[in-house]
């Protein structure tokens, strides 16, 4: 089953957001928020779950962490142990500074990578930018009408009485 | 009034009893291993005294970023600076336990020794005195000046914010060359051929931690007590301070022993040997493990920064790790090669923990009373609409 | 709880925008041709990059020969600008990343352009060694990969090969919070843009389309990067400083080399952002975005840095006196005193007394008199890393092998070649990249009341911190 996904657009946040909590609570089916910058308080109406790109970060941290203490101490006492100033073969105190740096650098492209995957944000993205106007100061609320008991009279009052700028069509949902 | 003095007094008795416990514990000490008893007594001084100025430190820092989530927090931080006239006092005690402490005040042993005849301009006995004298009237005064404006500019009127950044960056500007030379003077000079320019920022770090850490014990308690409010959201950004001071002091130690570890060199290796080898090793490790480690670890997880109870466990756990810091950083040259020697210091330290907190929990108990009547009401709603 | 504040303090942007207004002006100067104060700013930057182009394959094709090095002085002037630059960068990552964690909303005027700044210092910084290695062509060789040789690895305990680690490490990071920033403004610049344009910033702009769930994510992102770049950015000058400190030079090693140079780095970076700032607010009419208000938030840090660098030098000193080590005695004496005493005074007018007439808000305010200063900084912060690397190597323990050092012509073409570099990149960036974060300065306008004010009430680090 295909619905088709309409748009109230919004000058403000305080208007869009006073309306989100009105649709929702008319029973609307709000599938997006399109925004200029993030709107604080869109995340708990629209149920938007914690990101977990925290988790992402930790895995690539602690894979960057051991993976370069393990190859440091492999290529320095087991491969091919060498004498640098009287050091020994693991030293683990001048091995520190490059796990670290590999710690940090797994773990900030783990999340970027998550985040562009989880979002689907690539170049060859198939995504046609709406032409709502959400990238310079409009703030868009998407919903589809599904068995929804307010009228057409009542929806329309929701967006009148919030001060929606247009309610437009955008097109096929997809899931 | 009645809800402020009832938990106090309820606190009073055990406190007073554990502090005359410690004190007895010194003399008994003094009695049987003096140069123990004066080991325990200078971890003491340090440890109050870092503690203490804490308060004002994070004070300040919080005036001159212009920092605004940490306002029922303040409160804390200036009880744990009124703590400063208690390490004042015990301060007085200093001279007297100079010749136990001190290699360089005996002339016998800076006779014949280039490198000590060469400092003695700075290690003298009375330059000394006068030095800490000198640390304690600077810290004594700032502090009471950066308390008493956080306590006229709490409302916040138009220019408030000018008169906190003033009197916040004249504390730093007047702590950061004492609390620099005291550190010198008071535990590097210990073993008086020893130097380290970064040693001041080590000590920093542990302190800025430790003192932290002591400032969430305190709000938990003020809390509980209702005296302050103290959000979740406020509750995860001390945790996130804490994370970061313990990892500073983490970067900072790890900073001196990488470079002393590579160059080797024979006037800065010894120091650091003696803290690595044998049981002062183990200590140094653990001291490491619970102040940096652990809490880092912890921490990292923003459920655990933000839950009060959790803190308050982490927060325990660093606070002991300065304590095995404090006596890693001063017991061997005072107690030899074994720590052992350092179990005659365990009443005084305990005796010192009661009376400091017998000394801020008053503080605050007494300054918050006026205050908050006066700030519960607006706050309320906000306080809890982060959930 | 701090509403009545938030009334009180000025508008972190001047002349009563609108959302639209900002779109409009942050998009204005990079949708029009380019004006020609652009084009001899960049003809300047080009000829100098030039310059150094010239010089680097002179020196290259020649040999380090060309330099003034001898067998006393064996560092100078390129390792001079490699710490020079990288340290630049740092001011970029601090206003990034530790203002967000700390929620300074003041950054969001500076920070896409600081952060731009970042990355094309380490660039710069990163020509240095490179060249350093007198045969460039090798430098693969510093990574670890399974080779013929042996497999014969790199030695992991050379902070030489720490620094391959940091600089990578901090480039590629600071270009991915720099991007990842820059997605939702690209997104907006390909909503304005038509034909072949727009097609391009389809493709940059990986189909960001605002939606909330992706703005959720995207802050994660930021805050994650942030708390991953702050303590990089203070490895990263800490790992500069061990190239001198795990050395026994006397003026070299010191304990306090990892956290002194990571403040200096900041300062000397706060002083260039300032200097790039003070330049773009007049040359692309960004007047009510970079506000005198930006400029006296900077001059604070920048005083306050300013008076932690002197103190670091306080400190160095009195510990060389507190050692009673003759050699480290002597080098600070010689400092000082020596032969090289002009570069060291013109280093404690610059960094420790100039900066202090910040404390007065009457020359805070005053816009020249900022900007002299800041150039004073720079200049100061150059000859910091002067001083510590070539007044410890000129006189060294043996008496016989003292020597001099001064820079040939190649090596002062080759300085001028990465300030050229550093600018026709900046320039470049002015022209083709939103220079100011469109979409979070939108965020902080004062219309946007429940948003600031919820906000504060929670705290803010809600998701953050």
């Amino acid at each position: 089953m295909s619905a088709r996904v309409q748009a109230a657009v919004f000058a403000d946040e305080g208007r869009l957001l006073a309306a989100l909590s009105d649709a929702r609570a008319l029973g609307l089916d709000v599938v997006d928020v399109r925004s200029p910058y993030p709107v604080h308080g869109v995340d708990e109406l629209l149920g938007v779950r914690r990101s977990r790109l925290p988790l992402a970060c930790l895995v690539g941290g602690v894979t960057g962490l051991a993976g370069a203490l393990v190859f440091q101490a492999w290529t320095s006492a087991v491969d091919w142990p060498l004498d640098v100033g009287g050091k020994p073969w693991n030293s683990l105190p001048a091995f520190a500074p490059v796990a670290f740096e590999v710690t940090v650098l797994l773990a900030g492209l783990a999340t970027v990578f998550g985040l562009l995957v989880r979002s689907g944000l690539v170049p060859w993205s198939a995504r046609q930018p709406l032409d709502l106007g959400a990238t310079d100061d409009r703030f868009a609320l998407l919903f589809v009408r599904r068995d929804m008991r307010a009228s057409d009279a009542a929806l329309a009052d929701l967006w009148s009485r919030h001060g929606a700028s247009r309610v437009v069509d955008v097109g096929e949902e997809r899931r | 009034m009645t809800a402020s003095r009832l938990p106090l007094a309820a606190l009073r008795t055990p406190l007073v009893a554990g502090a005359a416990l410690g004190l007895a514990g010194l003399l008994a000490a003094l009695l049987a291993d003096a140069a123990a008893a004066w080991a325990g007594y200078l971890a003491v001084l340090v440890l109050c005294t870092g503690l203490a100025l804490a308060g004002p430190l994070f004070l300040s820092f919080l005036f001159i970023s212009g920092a605004r989530w940490s306002r029922p927090l303040e409160r804390v931080l200036c009880a744990l600076g009124a703590a400063l006239p208690f390490s004042a006092a015990l301060a007085l005690l200093l001279p007297v336990g100079l010749p136990a402490l001190y290699e360089w005040s005996h002339a016998s042993a800076v006779a014949g020794d280039p490198v000590l005849e060469a400092k003695r301009a700075y290690l003298s006995a009375p330059f000394f005195v006068l030095r800490t004298a000198v640390y304690f009237v600077v810290w004594l005064v700032g502090a009471r000046h950066v308390a008493r404006v956080a306590a006229e500019t709490r409302d916040g009127a138009a220019g408030d914010g000018a008169r906190r950044r003033r009197a916040g960056a004249l504390f730093l500007l007047l702590f950061a060359p004492t609390f620099s030379l005291a550190g010198i003077d008071w535990t590097l000079s210990l073993e008086p051929h020893a130097f380290s320019s970064i040693h001041a920022v080590v000590a920093l770090g542990a302190t800025a931690v430790s003192g932290l850490a002591a400032a969430v014990l305190l709000a938990a308690w003020a809390e509980r007590r209702e005296l302050v409010r103290v959000t979740e959201a406020q509750w995860g950004d001390a945790g996130a301070l804490l994370l970061a001071f313990g990892l500073f002091w983490g970067y900072v130690w790890y900073s001196q022993y990488l470079l002393v570890w590579y160059t080797d060199m024979p006037e800065e290796t010894p120091w650091f040997a003696a803290r690595l080898r044998g049981d002062w090793g183990l200590l140094t490790k653990v001291s490491l493990a619970a102040g940096c480690a652990l809490p880092f670890a912890a921490l990292l997880m923003r459920s655990v920064r933000r839950s009060r109870s959790a803190l308050v466990r982490i927060a325990c756990v660093v606070l002991a790790a300065r304590v095995i810091d404090v006596f890693v950083a001063i017991g061997p040259p005072l107690l030899g090669a074994s720590p052992a020697r350092a179990a005659w210091s365990v009443l005084p330290v305990v005796g010192a923990a009661c009376a400091f907190a017998l000394v801020t929990t008053r503080a605050l108990a007494t300054a918050a009373v006026p205050h908050a009547a006066a700030s519960a009401g607006p706050r309320a709603p906000a306080a809890h609409s982060s959930g | 709880m701090t509403d009545a504040r938030h009334v009180l303090d000025e508008p972190l942007i001047g002349g009563a925008k609108s959302a639209a207004d900002v779109t409009s002006d942050v998009f204005a100067p990079i949708e029009r041709r380019a004006t020609a104060r652009w084009w001899a700013g960049f003809g300047v930057a080009a000829s100098l990059l030039l310059l150094g182009v010239a010089a680097v394959g002179y020196q290259v094709a020649t040999g380090i020969g060309t330099w003034g090095l001898n067998r006393t002085v064996g560092w100078a002037f390129d390792i001079t600008n490699f710490v020079f630059w990288v340290g630049i960068g740092h001011a970029g990552t601090l206003i990034s990343a530790v203002l967000l964690l700390f929620r300074q909303k003041w950054r969001t005027s500076i920070n896409r352009a600081a952060e731009a700044m970042t990355i094309f210092a380490v660039m710069c910084a990163g020509i240095f060694p490179l060249i350093h290695m007198g045969r460039p062509w090798l430098a693969h060789w510093v990574f670890p990969y399974p080779n013929l040789r042996g497999p014969l690895w790199v030695n992991w305990r050379s902070p030489l090969l720490w620094d391959v680690f940091a600089i990578g490490t901090y480039f590629t990071i600071s270009l991915l919070f720099w991007y990842v920033g820059l997605i939702p403004d690209l997104a907006t610049a390909r909503d304005r843009a038509r034909g072949l344009r727009r097609r391009v910033l389809e493709w940059m702009a990986l189909g960001w389309d605002g939606s909330a769930r992706t703005w959720a994510r995207h802050e994660t992102a930021c805050v994650l990067l942030a708390a991953l770049a702050t303590p990089l950015v203070v490895s990263v000058h800490s790992v500069v400083s061990t190239d001198f400190a795990t050395a026994v030079i006397p003026g070299w090693h010191a304990t306090l080399f990892p956290p002194y140079f990571v403040i200096g780095a900041v300062f000397s970076g706060f002083a260039m952002v300032l200097t790039l700032m003070l330049v773009a607010r007049k040359v692309m009419a960004f007047e009510d975005y970079i506000t005198p208000r930006h400029v006296g938030a900077m001059c604070k840090v920048l005083v306050f840095t300013g008076t932690l660098v002197a103190l670091a030098y306080l400190t160095e000193v009195f510990t060389a006196w507190y050692s009673a080590s003759p050699p480290e005695r002597f080098v600070f004496l010689n400092r000082a005193f020596g032969p090289m005493a002009w570069a060291f005074w013109t280093m404690v007018t610059c960094n420790v007394l100039a900066p202090q007439l910040l404390w007065f808000r009457r020359i805070r305010s005053s816009l020249p008199a900022v900007f002299v200063l800041s150039l004073v900084v720079n200049v100061g912060m150059w000859f910091e890393r002067f001083v510590i690397i070539v007044t410890s190597l000129t006189r060294d323990f043996v008496p016989s092998s003292w020597s001099s050092y001064a820079p040939t012509s190649i090596e002062i073409a080759t300085l001028l070649g990465s300030f050229g570099l550093f600018f026709t990149l900046f320039l470049l960036f002015c022209r083709f990249v939103p220079m100011l974060a469109a979409a979070e300065l939108k965020s902080v306008l004062p219309h946007g009341a429940p948003h600031g004010r919820h906000d504060d009430a929670t705290a803010g680090p809600g998701r953050n911190a």
